[in-house]
């Protein structure tokens, strides 16, 4: 009987640390670990074609990834990509949920159909797109000519790809942030616009000094999951590019790929991966202090 | 009542302008499904085709 009392007694004293434990380890191992492992490479020369062991060489990948001119192009083309993609998934997804906040027939299916972009397969929507884009057979070379406009290039030029690729992605994601600010509309009172109606404000006026002010934390909320969304975006670009033509579609996550499992030097791609891991983590902060700034 | 028609009108005209782009890319994938290849790269595009499930037979042949 003894035994089992001290048992029981350890158990009851330690429930605070045994039940979090098992979401405690889940968080150590598949989200720390990664991310520490990765720092831990960024300072080694690490190279699986070379044969060598792994050797600590501190800031050395560093200094040679910083030196590489298409690295600093990779760097901009991510925050280019991101800029275009998030700014007008944004704005379009700001008029998209206006204009879904009134109440008409079908609501519920146009968001249905909306939501559709979200549950598609990246692949799938690359190979859509690659079609769509194809400068010879590619539909939207077709509507070019047929508006008496000349053919581009579209995935296949450097100068036209980026925009392309932020195009699918806008398709893609302004729906998410449609629907994100359609359930912060949607949880607006009405008193402020009733007040606003007796004093004769218009629709215009009603939005950017009622709506606007309102909805800006759900908005903040959006802007936060796409920027990091986006500036981590590889699937698409890698389905229908590869970061091709030559490198001009090539952001931090592609060329992080392809050093590792193309030229497998392991330790450079640490390196890479850790920029993107430090810009994401400094926009993150500086868009949730921004919100928690306009929340005060 | 004619002015709420036209509104009501042009709102719709709204909704399609979201939902048709928003379509598009996936009813072309599912077009392109069911087209052969030589339909899937003439110029200009064939917009009204035979359908036919060959595709689907080689894949999960």
């Amino acid at each position: 009987m003894e035994p089992k009392k001290i048992r029981g007694s350890f158990l009851e004293r330690n429930l605070h640390i045994i039940f979090p434990m098992p979401a405690v380890i889940f968080v150590v191992v598949m989200m720390f670990f990664p991310v520490l492992y990765t720092f831990f490479l960024s300072f080694t020369n690490w190279n699986l074609t070379s044969g060598m062991p792994l050797s600590i060489v501190m800031l050395r990948s560093y200094q040679r990834i910083l030196r590489e001119p298409r690295f600093l192009a990779a760097l901009g083309r991510t925050f280019s990509f991101t800029a275009l993609a998030v700014s007008v998934e944004t704005i379009l997804g700001m008029i998209i949920a206006l204009i879904l906040n009134r109440e008409f027939k079908g609501k519920g299916l146009t968001k249905l159909i909306m939501l559709l972009p979200l549950v598609s397969t990246p692949v799938a929507i690359g190979i859509a797109w690659n079609l769509f884009y194809d400068p010879t057979i590619g539909l939207a070379n077709f509507v070019l000519t047929r508006l008496g406009l000349p053919k581009q290039a579209w995935t296949g030029s450097s100068s036209t790809v980026i925009p392309s690729l932020a195009l699918v992605d806008i398709w893609q994601w302004t729906p998410m942030i449609a629907l994100i600010l359609l359930s912060g509309l949607a949880s607006l009172t009405n008193e402020p616009y009733e007040s606003a109606r007796v004093d004769g404000a218009t629709e215009w006026q009603n939005f950017w000094r009622i709506t606007l002010p309102m909805v800006t934390p759900t908005l903040l909320t959006a802007l936060i999951l796409r920027s990091i969304d986006a500036l981590k975006t590889f699937d698409i670009i890698y389905a229908m590019t590869g970061g091709g033509p030559g490198y001009s579609s090539e952001t931090l996550n592609i060329m992080a790929f392809k050093y590792s499992f193309e030229y497998f030097r392991m330790g450079q791609a640490s390196v890479i991966l850790v920029f993107l891991f430090l810009l994401v983590l400094i926009m993150s902060l500086l868009i949730v202090r921004m919100r928690k700034s306009l929340e005060l | 009542m004619r002015i709420s028609w036209i509104k009501k009108g042009l709102f719709f005209v709204l909704v399609l302008a979201i939902v048709i782009p928003v379509l598009f890319p996936l009813l072309g994938m599912g077009a392109s499904s069911v087209t052969t290849q030589v339909d899937i790269v003439a110029w200009p595009p064939r917009l009204v085709f035979t359908p036919t499930l060959q595709n689907y037979e080689r894949v999960f042949r």
